[in-house]
């Protein structure tokens, strides 16, 4: 039993603390992020992913409370023996991973083409980009939905109920929106290279979006 | 029997013998039956006749409640003509242009004086009978002058210290040379420089008065006054001077001058054809030699002055100025001069003091210069001394012998004058009164064509009346210290003038603009309360408000008209009657709508998508405050659209049908793709520069377009109508008048449209042996014919067209009809058979709106011809795009969302753009006035080239009724009331755009980017405001009328 405590204060602390860490990481290499766009994004990508796996297979395993739709791989989970869930959880999350950068990236770097991103040069950068919005939004939601069409509908129609997660994914992307908008400015700032704006929009994103998914826990966008 | 005998024989025979066969049992029942079916008839005719006046009745009732809907835009279209007219009055600098040249036997000072002629001087005797006048774009004065930092080291910036030659032979010899800080007006772009430098006067932002469709100088100049007195000119350089002076040259040498890139070709040319012009032999075949050099200010625009070309640049200028003092006679003047400076990024236009100051270096064998006490060396920079580079107007005409420019404001520079012996100031006295004389004559007639009064004395010709009446006096006194004082006053008088003119042409109406921006944004709000702010129909409730916003405005007008006999207010009395009228109408419409109150609604957005139209346009309103958002307009709306064709698309999964579903994101895709690829075609402005590349055009250096744009026009030509048509087959509305529409008129149009670029293009190119006339009546007649087609035949037939739609008759049982039949038609036009029979009506799920997208088609056409290969193809794109759009907002209900007319107005802003057009006044394409002849018919050129700049804009303007009818089941009542709701969202967005502009432009007003950035943007703002507002009355919601009357006669009006 306090094992258990023990592993669900873990939980939480993983919960509240990894967006702090992403952001950290992310304001520490800011210099040579600024220096070097795509080998930095390069570097700090497993970095990310690492933040994500281990926050994926020990929150969203452990606090489906807050996951409205997880409710039958809650009680799964809650009936099998959490050790050997460690170490099934981060293999889903790897597995996770997988399918959301292998959809996530040449669909987000398509529609970040789309968007206005050159099309002939700076490929890597946007790629990595994609790589990492990817990770950030895409690995926690393959990790909590799997690949249900049904609920994958609803998660790219704005229709899931809002939860931290799902608030974490819709934050990163309007960060990344949002993250355009200094770019054009004639400041002649290093820091306005491509994608660095976007990358900082998208962590910044992420980490508002978590706190926002909270705040409005169950609420459903409406569009007309 | 008798009766039935009669019968028979009143019918023919065949007939009588066949009735004959069923005995006379069976014809009394026919007779009976006879008399029944006349009955039955004279009562369905009466039900006929009582159906029909009911139709009268109800038509009639439309084209009232339609016709006060136009009157009600008609309202909002004059409020914002007045707010905008109002602001433009007071905001956008004019200076009327007098066409008086100054006459060379006609001294300013009278007869009584120097009596002079073309051989030894007019005005005043001549010093020099040869000239080579050097403009280095962009010298700054501290190139020119040694820098050196507090302990006496000299400067290691690679922009200082190289170009020494001038400051040395100023300081060695100063008897040949001087060298001063030469302060330009802004704005400092070269042409404006140009005109100053040879003018003699003030630059505005628009010369009224002046061709505006030329750049040719009709002021009177130096280089018309040189050519009038036969002097030969030679010219090398940067080719704004043979735009300027088209004719004007006996030898031109002109290069190419905007290609920022290229430091050299410009240099070199100017170096080649100088100096064997220079030699002995040569020198009879010009008097006045004009070079300019591009190299150090495309340097500056380039890299920055900080670099090693810059430093690069200078020497060679240097190594110039050497070889030109040895190679020039004894009788020939050299001016050296930059036009203006450049900011520390090596950029120019605006007013900051590093782009202002010029240097100016004159050098002559001769040795006849001096310097007035206090400045015998070159000043450090013009705070110690300067002198304006209009002064250079006066000081050359009268070293030449010429008489000095009509519109002079300048004076003679004193080191030209003064001996050099610095003690000739008679000489420089009488020049100076020369001057002011000059300009005392041109502010008399400044007045008389301003109709000022002209018998109060204004305090600078009091000046100049006591300047000359001491000039009498002390000319007798022939001492040098009474000269000296005499040449104060006329100099004091110059400046005097000089300031009251720069007050007068600089000095923004505020009062004017103020009324404007109260005007203007009052609009904005009564728009947005009408369009987003009041439930319900709004059909019946505008033609309310319509009546009393026209009487608030006509008692407005005449109260502000009376308003002007109080003189209370200076402004004069059509402004002060339009701003009445204008205020009247705006506050009867406030006052109305509180009587509405329980109809109000909150305008702020719940949902998703009215989130967006609001972000979009506040985003779009507030980025025109940076100069950079503004440069980069193109590119930021590609990226709103995009973003609402991603949002759609995800919104679309949310539909529950899986068709509406496939087809809500198919279209988003469709919307995506297109906007990123229209987004290709570009034609970069300046600033954006070096970030950005031109593909409007086969290459950055022409105006001609590449084969590539041909084969798409081609290809558009073939594949577009096809597109179109699968908009129609989808609701089976693929018949009647879409046929002719499509299937003809757009195929034929199309391709007679690529046919017309074809040989357009080969009349450029020379592509064939066809005699060029042939060419091009053969090219005209083609862009007549599809003009007429569009806009006659195409407009003509809207009004009498059927709707779209096909009858066919169905054997079987009835419960097999699909969504697009009738279930309960009305009598009076679809009969449903008693038998098993039924009637399909084919295309009647989209009978309103595929009917009014008729009128965006044949407009399309007409349009994409106006505009350049690229453009043509930016035009099919954009009405796809509307297709699209019609489709995305149909499957997801949205349209009564105010995103439709938000998107649909910035697919029209976005193609502004991807068809060759930026916000500068450079962009315009004048050529496009003569894509259907080869003369200027006005009022036909004008409307041309305004179809060609805002083409875009226009077609969407004309597709907004179309957004709100769209799929809309025929028999919905209030849809009048939808199409209103749109059309003032749509004038909404663009009244709010144009609104953002002007209070930007109103605030930057002392901005260095206002001439470049914010005053363009501004006048672009507000005239596709005026032409959207006039084309959505004239044609958007006038178009409805025909519709909505047109289905009506056959399914009957709804109200």
């Amino acid at each position: 039993m306090a094992n258990m405590i023990d592993r669900s204060a873990i939980a939480e602390t993983i919960r509240h603390t990894h967006p702090i860490i992403l952001l950290g990481t992310l304001y520490a290499t800011f210099t040579s992020l600024v220096a070097d766009p795509p080998t930095l994004l390069l570097q700090l990508l497993p970095v990310t992913i690492g933040v994500q796996v281990i926050h994926a297979s020990t929150c969203l395993g452990s606090s489906k409370a807050a996951v409205a739709s997880g409710s039958k791989k809650k009680t799964k989970s809650a009936s099998k023996g959490r050790s050997e869930d460690v170490g099934a959880n981060v293999l889903t999350a790897f597995l996770s991973l997988f399918l959301a950068l292998a959809v996530g990236v040449p669909s987000i770097f398509v529609v970040i083409v789309l968007l206005g991103a050159p099309i002939t040069a700076d490929l890597s950068h946007t790629a990595l980009c994609a790589a990492h919005l990817s990770v950030l939004a895409g690995l926690p939601l393959v990790y909590s939905h799997h690949v249900q069409g049904s609920k994958w509908r609803d998660i790219v129609s704005l229709n899931l109920p809002m939860d931290e997660v799902y608030g974490g994914a819709l934050g990163a992307c309007l960060g990344a929106w949002f993250g355009a908008i200094p770019i054009p400015l004639d400041w002649d700032r290093d820091w306005q290279r491509w994608p660095v704006t976007i990358i900082v929009g998208i962590y910044a994103g992420y980490a508002v979006g978590r706190l926002g998914g909270l705040a409005l826990v169950g609420k459903v966008a409406r569009f007309n | 029997m008798e009766s039935i005998d009669d019968i028979f024989a009143q019918v023919p025979r065949r007939t009588a013998e066949k009735w004959s066969k069923n005995g006379p049992g069976e014809l009394e029942a026919l007779a009976r039956a006879t008399a029944a079916a006349k009955e039955e008839n004279e009562d369905r005719l009466f039900a006929a006749q009582k159906s029909k006046a009911l139709m009268d009745q109800k038509k009639r009732e439309f084209k009232i409640s339609h016709g006060l809907v136009v009157l009600f835009f008609l309202w909002i279209a004059y409020t914002q003509f007045v707010g905008v007219y109002l602001f433009t009055r007071g905001f956008l600098l004019t200076r009327t242009v007098l066409e008086e040249k100054s006459e060379c036997n006609v001294s300013p000072l009278g007869v009584e004086t120097y009596l002079g002629e073309v051989g030894t001087g007019c005005w005043h005797p001549k010093t020099f009978d040869k000239a080579v006048i050097v403009l280095i774009d962009a010298l700054r004065y501290d190139f020119t002058v040694p820098q050196v930092d507090a302990n006496g080291v000299p400067s290691k910036e690679h922009y200082h210290n190289n170009f020494k030659t001038p400051y040395e032979i100023a300081i060695n010899n100063p008897e040949n040379a001087f060298l001063l800080p030469f302060i330009a007006d802004p704005p400092t772009t070269t042409l404006q420089r140009l005109k100053g430098l040879t003018t003699g006067t003030l630059p505005t932002f628009m010369d009224a008065g002046s061709n505006f469709a030329g750049t040719a100088i009709d002021e009177d100049n130096l280089i018309d006054q040189l050519n009038r007195t036969g002097k030969k000119i030679a010219f090398m350089g940067d080719d704004t001077w043979t735009a300027l002076f088209p004719g004007y040259f006996d030898i031109e040498h002109p290069y190419e001058s905007l290609n920022v890139w290229d430091l050299h070709t410009v240099d070199e040319g100017v170096l080649t054809h100088m100096f064997p012009l220079l030699h002995p032999e040569n020198s009879s075949s010009w008097d006045i030699m004009i070079g300019h050099f591009l190299g150090v200010d495309h340097a500056g625009h380039l890299y920055g002055p900080d670099h090693r070309a810059m430093a690069a640049k200078q020497k060679q200028m240097d190594v110039f100025v050497q070889d030109l003092v040895n190679a020039v006679d004894d009788d020939t003047l050299v001016v050296i001069m930059g036009d203006h400076g450049m900011d520390p990024k090596g950029d120019h236009g605006g007013e900051s003091q590093l782009e202002l100051e010029a240097a100016l270096w004159m050098y002559s064998k001769k040795g006849i210069f001096g310097r007035i006490p206090g400045f015998e060396v070159p000043p450090k920079n013009a705070e110690e001394r300067y002198v304006g580079q209009i002064d250079l107007v006066p000081t050359l005409a009268l070293l030449l012998g010429l008489p000095i420019p009509y519109n002079n404001l300048g004076g003679p520079i004193p080191e030209a004058f003064i001996g050099k012996d610095g003690d000739r100031w008679d000489n420089l006295a009488n020049v100076a009164r020369l001057s002011s004389s000059q300009i005392e004559k041109y502010q008399k007639s400044y007045a008389a064509a301003r109709k000022d009064n002209l018998d109060v004395e204004t305090r600078t010709t009091k000046l100049w009346r006591e300047a000359e009446e001491k000039f009498k006096v002390d000319s007798a006194q022939t001492t040098q210290d009474a000269w000296r004082a005499t040449y104060e006053t006329f100099l004091n008088h110059q400046k005097e003038t000089l300031h009251v003119c720069k007050d007068l042409w600089a000095r923004f109406d505020l009062t004017s603009m103020l009324l404007g921006i109260i005007t203007l944004v009052s609009s904005v709000v009564s728009v947005l309360i009408f369009g987003r702010g009041i439930s319900g129909d709004l059909k019946e409730l505008t033609g309310w408000l319509a009546g009393r916003c026209f009487a608030g405005t006509a008692i407005g007008g005449i109260a502000g008209y009376a308003f002007h006999f109080s003189d209370v207010s200076e402004q004069g009395q059509l402004k002060l009657a339009l701003f009445g009228s204008a205020a009247g109408g705006l506050l009867a419409f406030f006052a109305s709508t509180t009587a509405v109150y329980r109809r109000l609604q909150h305008i702020f957005p719940t949902s998703v998508f009215s989130v967006m139209a609001l972000l979009f346009t506040v985003l779009q309103g507030v980025m025109f405050a940076a100069n950079s958002f503004t440069i980069w307009e193109d590119r930021i709306l590609t990226f709103f659209l995009t973003s609402f064709g991603a949002v759609a698309f995800c919104y679309s999964f949310r539909q529950e049908d899986p068709a509406m579903r496939t087809l809500g994101a198919s279209q988003s895709i469709i919307f995506m793709v297109l906007t990123r690829i229209a987004s290709f075609s570009r034609l970069c402005r300046e600033e954006q520069m070096p970030y950005c590349e031109s593909t409007y055009y086969a290459s950055a250096t022409s105006s001609v377009s590449s084969p590539f744009s041909l084969i798409l026009l081609y290809v558009v030509a073939f594949a577009f109508p096809p597109i179109v048509r699968s908009y129609y087959t989808g609701t089976k509305s693929y018949e009647g008048p879409a046929q002719l529409y499509i299937g003809f008129a757009l195929q034929i149009g199309l391709f007679f449209n690529a046919l017309y670029w074809t040989l357009d293009s080969a009349d450029n190119g020379e592509w064939i042996d066809i005699p060029t006339a042939a060419l091009k009546s053969a090219k005209h007649t083609i862009a007549q014919v599809v003009l007429a087609l569009a806009f006659v035949a195409g407009n003509v037939f809207f009004a009498w067209a059927q709707p779209c739609l096909n009858i066919e008759i169905e054997e079987g049982t009835p419960a097999a009809e699909d969504e697009n039949s009738v279930a309960g038609a009305p009598s009076s036009t679809v009969t449903k058979q008693p038998t098993a029979r039924s009637m399909i009506v084919l295309g009647y799920a989209n009978l309103h709106g595929s009917r009014s997208l008729l009128l965006p088609l044949t407009w399309y056409l007409g349009l994409a011809i106006l505009q350049k290969p690229l453009g043509g193809a930016s035009m099919a794109a954009l009405l796809w795009q509307i297709l699209a759009l019609l489709e995305i907002i149909d499957s997801n209900a949205l349209s009564d969302s105010p995103i439709g007319p938000v998107i649909l107005a910035m697919l029209g802003s976005s193609h502004f753009f991807s068809t060759g057009h930026q916000a500068t006044l450079s962009s315009i394409q004048w050529e496009s006035a003569f894509i259907p002849t080869d003369a200027i018919r006005q009022p036909w050129s004008g409307l041309i080239l305004i179809g060609n700049e805002w083409g875009p804009q226009i077609l969407a303007t004309i597709a907004v009724p179309t957004l709100a009818l769209w799929k809309q089941p025929a028999k919905e009542t209030g849809l009048m009331g939808k199409v209103v709701r749109v059309c003032a969202t749509y004038v909404a967005y663009h009244a709010t755009i144009a609104t953002c502009t002007v209070l930007w432009a109103a605030h930057l007003r002392r901005h260095l980017m206002l001439y470049r950035v914010f005053s363009p943007r501004f006048m672009l703002g507000a005239l596709v405001l005026l032409i959207s507002d006039v084309v959505m009355v004239l044609v958007g919601v006038m178009s409805v009328r025909w519709n909505f009357l047109s289905v009506g006669e056959v399914f009957g009006l709804v109200n």
